[in-house]
């Protein structure tokens, strides 16, 4: 239950902080939003005992699109925009063919996290590396500091939850303990994400 | 069996995540670190930049001062000598007796513009250097300055300088003259002021130039100095300094000059 707030949190303070924000962070405002949300509807379905998975197959190509938006912003200088346009375009096709033939809406899309998770990881590796070159250049907008929490953030979420993710329909299969303990990492890692999302909006608006 | 499966799984997945989550954090930390590290390195090659071009700057106008010394020598010695003596030749000639009246007229004339020549002669070497700076030290050549100043601008100079700034280094004492020379013909060329205060003091290693006038000041919406006030904040920078200009306009012009008296980092030869 209280792994529910953090992003509900820092979705707030983000709309709070929104005028505050440049452009490309009230992008990343909008991911928060979004974010928020869905957590808080699939709470409600959660207290009515009904099965949220649809949410989760609709969230998951929604915030991959606006998540990337945010990083083509934050990195113009060193990436191409047709390389997001593409890498969203794939994904989100993706993601809906596995929801609608390989696994099921009330299922969750392990597949499509799974795929999230290492996209991820090697965006924020590779938004790390751009970021060097960031050092020292008179004519770079890089907002580094709050960037650089965000991006640690995604990096530390998406490694350490790509296995759980990887292994989630089946581990319900092995034992309710065990999925519990895993989802409880999950909820662990996920506040330690929406942690540093936290101070990188503050860092930002307080710029 | 399954128990023993469930362990095994658990004892695997578990620990897999925390050894991921601890590997994601080192990455994260050492990214940081190694980022800090290229921006001490770039900061450092930043102020050696900085440094060298203010080194430049020094020798630059070092080179300038030691040729204007050269040139205003050369000026007073040579061609002002060498005026000086065909003038005197002249008035030599227009004392004798048998001359007709029309070429004494014209050696009165040829004798008005050689004086002509000889004053401004005078004053180009006077410009370039004043030799009243070598032989009668900053103090005297600054209420010289301000007298000039006065009759040329028909304005009121409030002077105030320190005895000892006479035993400043001879680098700081030629720059402190070009910087007053230059805010005072800055005033006169475009103030449209009536009183200026120039004031000097000296405080341990600094010495303080501050200079006021009541004239139209600054443009508010210049926003770099013109070339005058360039120079100004170049030759303080040469002496180790700073130069912080009023940015006000219809109030006036200010300016708070800062340099170091010390000759540990000027060359004390004269110009």
């Amino acid at each position: 239950m209280a792994a529910h707030l953090p992003p509900i949190v820092v979705a707030v303070c983000a709309v709070f902080w929104y005028r505050r924000l440049n452009q490309a962070f009230r992008v990343f405002t909008g991911y928060l939003l979004l974010t928020g949300i869905v957590q808080l509807v699939a709470l409600a379905l959660w207290v009515v005992a009904s099965n949220n998975m649809l949410l989760l197959h609709l969230y998951t190509p929604l915030g991959f699109a606006l998540l990337v938006w945010f990083y083509r912003q934050v990195l113009a200088e060193y990436v191409r925009p047709v390389v997001g346009w593409m890498l969203t375009l794939l994904f989100v096709l993706f993601a809906i063919f596995n929801s609608v033939y390989l696994e099921g809406i009330s299922v969750m899309n392990a597949n499509a996290l799974v795929v999230q998770a290492a996209m991820w990881i090697g965006f924020s590796l590779a938004a790390f590396y751009a970021l060097w070159f960031s050092i020292g250049s008179a004519v770079s907008s890089v907002p580094y500091q709050a960037f650089y929490w965000i991006n640690s953030g995604v990096f530390i979420y998406y490694t350490t939850s790509l296995v759980l993710f990887w292994n989630a329909n089946s581990l319900w299969a092995y034992s309710r303990a065990l999925n519990q303990y895993s989802w409880a990492v999950h909820a662990l890692v996920s506040t330690i994400m929406y942690g540093c999302f936290f101070v990188g909006i503050w860092k930002q608006q307080k710029s | 069996m399954e128990a023993a499966e469930e362990l095994t799984v658990l004892g695997i997945l578990l620990p897999t995540m925390a050894v991921l989550l601890v590997l994601a954090v080192g990455v994260v930390l050492l990214n940081r670190k190694f980022r800090n590290r290229l921006l001490l390195e770039a900061l450092e090659r930043e102020q050696q930049k900085q440094e060298h071009q203010h080194e430049l700057l020094r020798k630059t106008i070092e080179v300038q001062e030691r040729e204007r010394g050269r040139i205003a020598q050369d000026l007073h010695d040579e061609l002002g000598a060498t005026l000086s003596m065909v003038h005197m030749s002249l008035s030599h000639l227009q004392e004798s007796n048998d001359l007709a009246a029309n070429t004494s007229d014209q050696l009165t004339r040829i004798s008005t513009m050689l004086n002509s020549a000889i004053a401004a002669s005078k004053n180009i070497s006077h410009a370039l250097l004043p030799l009243q700076l070598k032989t009668h030290g900053l103090v005297t050549t600054l209420r010289s300055l301000a007298h000039r100043t006065e009759m040329a601008g028909k304005l009121s100079v409030a002077l105030s300088v320190e005895p000892k700034a006479d035993r400043l280094p001879w680098p700081v004492r030629v720059g402190l003259y070009r910087i007053c020379t230059e805010l005072c013909n800055n005033t006169i060329k475009h103030a449209n002021a009536s009183h200026i205060e120039l004031a000097l003091s000296m405080s341990g290693e600094r010495v303080l130039l501050h200079y006021m006038d009541d004239g139209i000041g600054l443009d508010s919406a210049m926003t770099s100095p013109g070339i005058g006030l360039a120079s100004i904040e170049a030759r303080a920078q040469s002496l180790g300094g700073s130069a912080e200009f009023q940015r006000i306009a219809s109030a006036g012009f200010c300016v708070s000059i800062e340099v170091r008296n010390t000759a540990d980092h000027l060359q004390t030869q004269n110009f």
